[in-house]
């Protein structure tokens, strides 16, 4: 027994020894930039011949959005073979780590796509990974034929990790407010204009709310609405989009710009118990509710705040789910002293050791231009992410139309306040550069629970501002220790 | 002289190896299999428990993801890791028995063969080949609060709407109830070894006039022990591994199902910096709980009866 | 036995069916309401699935419309049944092999292997999925139906090899030495001799392993990426996991998994004989 085990464990550290030599080899970065940027001809002409393979998740407003421009992209460069594969959300990131490691490893990286679509969330830790994305502001040195110039600021600032661009963002995504005119119209109140006090929007919903309780009107499923609208609002309350930037227009913040935590604040509270105080009146739904959108889609809700990129979503009608037929659009209400609106891009990006560098390249260049803009605009889906366009009042995107749209549909609700002075809009960036990459998920994590909580058990607010300053006490120790790692 | 005594030695092992061979070449499929698609991923997982591998690279060595395992400072990771091994040793602990009682029960009732017999078995076994992704939202949509279909019919008779996996305090007994509709699947195995008890045992005994508990006690269940025994290991086994629930039910209010192998999950593939040094390590601190207690198990396993066999 | 003494007893037995069925129905109902649940579903319509969020136990508009779905998934259900036949014989076949000389013969480096065979099976699997997978690549292994049977010819998992270790060690050793002293090798007691009277194991492990396979979504999620490829259980999954229109089609979807339970339903009613009743061990009295 005991020589079995003597010689079990003497060949476990031979073999652990083998094995780590092996990898150890790996903990290196050997990858030349210089020798990758080489094999990108930025010269290449409508004639260039070749293949492309892009992955996307298979959301259906992605797959149409990826093969408007797959076609678009084929018109100019009509001898490129384009293959795209779709992947589930649920598993689309980890399979492009565990595809990048196989990589390596092999060194066969036919496995990776060559182009793949990228959210900003997500941006700074597939960075941070290393690996996996191509420094595309080099590939910006080397070409005269491309700037990133051309792309909005607030699309910009989000494509960038290091300060150096990773991504090409593909639009321009403002947080809207998307309300359902016939829902109005049968409460009779009047449709909601943009940036509304706080005040103004809460007797909006007390009116919709007594308006429909008295109106007998029936929605396209023939049921009335006073019994189909339980919620008023329609929203994901734990989107990081929506989260922050409710923080932020009460007054509080995050870190502090030299990194200190300061979230355990007034401010805070003030933004999770104006949250709970409309959910106690049954404004809005469950907090961590998994099915945003659906309820506004089936004429259950009046109010849903959203962005363009679910345009088509709200406005399909099927025989199932039969859309908003009458939609109104307009800027967000502001909640708090300060108007702040979440938004971001997504976008494209580039495989390190892509196979086909030259046309991931182009076709980069392409998501750019005009051409693929208002390719990817036509399918109504997505507002601009560079500035010729958005400030074109005929731009593609701005003459969409549909027959869903009622008279309230404003367009410059997607772009509103980009002029303003002090700017409205704001991104998770604004804070999340501010702390160590590898905390990022933590701290959008308790942001989330210091919302979620008004659903549980401890919702007193007390108790809800126990779980802030707890919350602030994790990240704070988080981020210290990741400073202490490096 | 010398040659020979050599000669014995060697000569003795390989004599021995030759009538053993035949042996070791019906477990062939299993070696090859083991090396291959076991062995070599499990070194590998050991080796990076001590490294900070995220899938791609490697590159720190050391014990850091064993010490922040242990570590018990507050905030540290030690505390919510060792909460959610008591999680799962708790629900080891009180659904082992409980399933094993119920579906013993049940197996029981349904071993003698009155007509339809078949047809019922195949219904209380119905309900373990939901598909697990299809299970999770029949459960919430049942035990939703406050508009669940049980609430609405609680309310409906009176009784208050109960928060079920909404609640903190209610969603681990809720989780431990809805386990049970699995026990036709522990019915099965039961329903086999319950037919292995020769019926001559019965009737001698009932010639001197047994009881029902009798023939339970000192019939049925001593020849079943070696079944209790594979139904046990299993059972650990299984319940420390519990992962399903993730699916529909996440890591639970507050985290209070945040079972170790559902930890060990999102801590390699969840979130967004892959952490799978620290997942592996975790896995093998996991695995030596499950060797220890299988372990135990074996050594005090005297009370299992083979009957007329080796042991 | 008297004629009384009959009457009563079947006076007895009838009284004992009432009863049974009785408490069985009960129990049943209790059981069976998941099923129920997702059959009712999968006969609503969408203004029924949501219904203002107050769920519905029976349909208001009763439809079979949602059963088209299956049509679509005619492609997949021949792979997975490809999977699960290769891997419902082939597993049992070889966890007897494996298990065999562990059950009925000493030698040395036996307690070893028994202990290694069951420890495999302690191991969590989610950290093996990483290095699994660079081998599976390395192996050619990726995106092939053939990485979902593989493992089939290296016997089953540790719990099954060691169930019919307890099993075949009930098998009294006589018909082993009667075999021998007629000059059979170790090959010919096993092919003739074991496996006949392990039959029932055998077709217990096989259907247990199908219709766990049959379910499986997550291995082949990772290996199979050509949508033609796919099994039932990942194409379920890939359709309805997914945000979007699909994934609020509760109706469909449940449909769907009525579709999905029948294949196994079936097999279990069918096996049902072979996997309860009749286990014989040690009674081979020959």
């Amino acid at each position: 027994m005991k020589k079995l085990i003597c010689s079990l464990l003497a060949v476990c550290c031979a073999l652990t020894l083998c094995v780590a030599a092996g990898c150890g080899g790996n903990g290196g970065n050997n990858n030349d930039i210089d020798a990758l940027l080489k094999q990108i001809d930025v010269t290449a002409d409508d004639e260039y011949a070749g293949e492309l393979v892009i992955l996307t998740t298979n959301e259906a407003s992605e797959v149409l959005t990826m093969e408007s421009l797959i076609k678009a992209f084929n018109e100019k460069y009509p001898y490129i073979r384009v293959t795209h594969r779709t992947e589930v959300l649920d598993g689309y990131y980890n399979g492009l780590t565990n595809n990048t490691g196989v990589a390596i490893q092999t060194g066969d990286h036919s496995l990776m796509p060559d182009v793949f679509w990228l959210s900003q969330d997500f941006l700074q830790s597939i960075y941070d990974q290393e690996d996996i994305l191509f420094p595309l502001y080099r590939i910006d040195e080397k070409d005269d034929g491309f700037s990133e110039n051309v792309f909005a600021d607030e699309a910009l600032a989000v494509s960038k990790a290091n300060n150096n661009l990773y991504m090409i963002p593909r639009d321009y995504n403002q947080v809207v407010m998307y309300f359902n005119e016939k829902i109005f119209d049968a409460a009779k109140v009047a449709y909601p204009k943009p940036q509304m006090s706080k005040d103004e929007f809460i007797q909006m919903l007390a009116a919709l709310r007594a308006g429909l309780d008295a109106s007998d009107e029936v929605n396209d499923y023939g049921v009335p609405y006073k019994t189909a609208v339980t919620n008023l609002v329609d929203v994901n309350a734990l989107w990081d989009s929506w989260v922050w930037p409710l923080l932020k227009g009460f007054g509080a913040q995050v870190v502090t710009p030299d990194g200190q935590v300061a979230l355990d604040s007034q401010e805070t509270f003030n933004a999770v118990s104006f949250w709970k105080s409309l959910r106690k009146n049954n404004y809005v739904g469950s907090v961590s509710t998994t099915n945003a959108g659906v309820d506004f889609r089936m004429q259950q809700a009046a109010i849903y705040f959203h962005a363009r990129a679910t345009l088509t979503d709200i406005t399909s009608s099927t025989k199932q789910i039969r859309g908003v037929q009458k939609l109104g659009v307009t800027a967000l209400p502001q909640f708090g002293e300060k108007y702040a609106i979440g938004g971001g891009s997504s976008g494209y990006a580039m495989y390190l050791n892509a196979e086909h560098k030259t046309e991931a390249w182009l076709f980069l260049k392409f998501v750019a231009s005009e051409a693929g803009q208002n390719a990817f605009c036509s399918t109504g889906n997505g507002v601009p992410s560079i500035k010729s366009l958005l400030s074109d009042d005929n731009a593609v995107w701005r003459t969409y139309t549909s027959p869903a749209f009622g008279d309230a549909f404003d367009n410059d609700a997607f772009v509103y306040g980009m002029d303003f002075e002090e700017k409205p809009f704001t991104s998770i960036h604004d804070y999340t550069r501010y702390i160590p990459a590898s905390v990022q998920e933590d701290v959008l994590v308790s942001l989330r629970t210091c919302f979620a909580a008004i659903d549980g058990d401890a919702s007193s607010d007390d108790e809800l501002k126990a779980n802030i300053t707890n919350q602030a006490g994790l990240i704070d120790y988080l981020i210290k220790q990741a400073q202490n790692k490096k | 002289m010398r040659a020979k005594k050599n000669d014995s030695r060697l000569g003795a092992f390989l004599r021995g190896a030759k009538k053993e061979y035949s042996n070791w070449l019906f477990m062939l499929p299993f070696i090859v299999g083991f090396s291959v698609f076991v062995a070599y991923p499990i070194i590998m997982s050991f080796v990076y428990s001590f490294t900070d591998f995220n899938a791609i690279r490697i590159k720190n060595y050391g014990f850091f993801n064993y010490e922040n395992i242990f570590d018990f400072s507050a905030y540290g990771m030690g505390n919510d890791i060792w909460k959610s091994f008591g999680l799962t040793a708790l629900y080891a602990v009180i659904s082992i028995p409980l399933n094993m009682f119920l579906s013993f029960t049940l197996a029981m009732a349904l071993r003698k063969a009155i007509p339809g017999i078949r047809g019922i078995r195949l219904l209380f076994y119905l309900p373990v080949l939901i598909p697990g992704i299809v299970m999770g939202q029949i459960w919430t949509d049942m035990l939703g609060h406050p508009e669940g279909l049980i609430n609405q019919w609680l309310g409906a008779i009176g009784l208050p709407a109960n928060t079920f996996f909404s609640s903190e305090k209610t969603q681990f007994a809720t989780l431990i109830a809805i386990s049970q509709w699995g026990i036709g699947g522990g019915m099965i195995v039961w329903l086999a070894a319950l037919e292995n008890v020769p019926k001559t045992l019965y009737e001698a005994a009932e010639m001197d006039g047994i009881t029902f508990f009798g023939k339970l006690f000192k019939i049925t269940l001593p020849m079943c022990t070696p079944i209790i025994f594979y139904n046990l290991i299993g059972s650990i086994i299984g319940a420390l591994q519990v992962f399903d629930t993730y699916a529909y039910l996440g890591t639970g209010q507050n985290n209070g199902l945040y079972f170790i192998s559902i930890r060990i999950y999102t801590t390699a593939f969840g979130g967004r910096v892959h952490d799978y040094g620290l997942a592996c390590a975790l896995a093998w601190v996991l695995f030596a709980v499950i060797a220890v207690l299988t372990g135990i198990m074996f050594k005090t396993s005297s009370w299992v009866f083979y009957g007329d066999s080796k042991q | 036995m008297s004629a009384k003494k009959m009457s009563s007893m079947r006076r007895n037995y009838t009284v004992e069916c009432v009863v049974k069925y009785i408490v069985f129905a009960l129990l049943l109902v209790v059981m069976l309401f998941p099923y129920a649940f997702m059959l009712n579903k999968s006969f609503m319509n969408i203004v029924d699935i949501n219904n203002s969020g107050k769920i519905l136990f029976f349909p208001k508009h009763f439809t079979f419309a949602n059963y088209r779905i299956f049509i679509d998934y005619i492609g997949y259900f021949v792979n997975s049944f490809i999977v699960v036949v290769i891997n419902g014989l082939l597993v049992p076949l070889t966890s007897c092999l494996v298990a065999f000389p562990l059950a009925r013969y000493r030698f040395k480096g036996d307690n070893f292997m028994f202990t290694l065979i069951l420890a495999t099976s302690m191991i969590p699997s989610t950290v093996l999925q990483v290095p699994q997978y660079l081998l599976f690549v390395k192996l050619k292994l990726y995106d092939t139906l053939a990485s979902q049977f593989i493992g089939a010819f290296f016997g089953g998992s540790g719990m099954q090899i060691f169930l019919i270790i307890q099993f075949m060690r009930a098998i009294p050793k006589e018909l082993d030495e009667a075999a021998t002293i007629d000059g059979a090798n170790k090959f010919m007691i096993f092919w003739r001799i074991m496996m006949p009277l392990c039959m029932n194991v055998f077709i217990y492990i096989g259907v247990g392993v199908a219709i766990a396979k049959w379910n499986d979504f997550q291995g082949p999620l990772i290996y199979l990426k050509t949508d033609a490829k796919r099994t039932m259980a990942v194409a379920f999954y890939f359709h309805f996991g997914a945000s979007g229109d699909i994934s609020l089609m509760t109706h469909v979807k449940m449909a769907m998994a009525v579709c999905m339970t029948i294949f196994p339903a079936i097999l279990f009613f069918i096996c049902q004989k072979q996997m309860i009743g009749g286990v014989k061990l040690g009674a081979v009295k020959e």
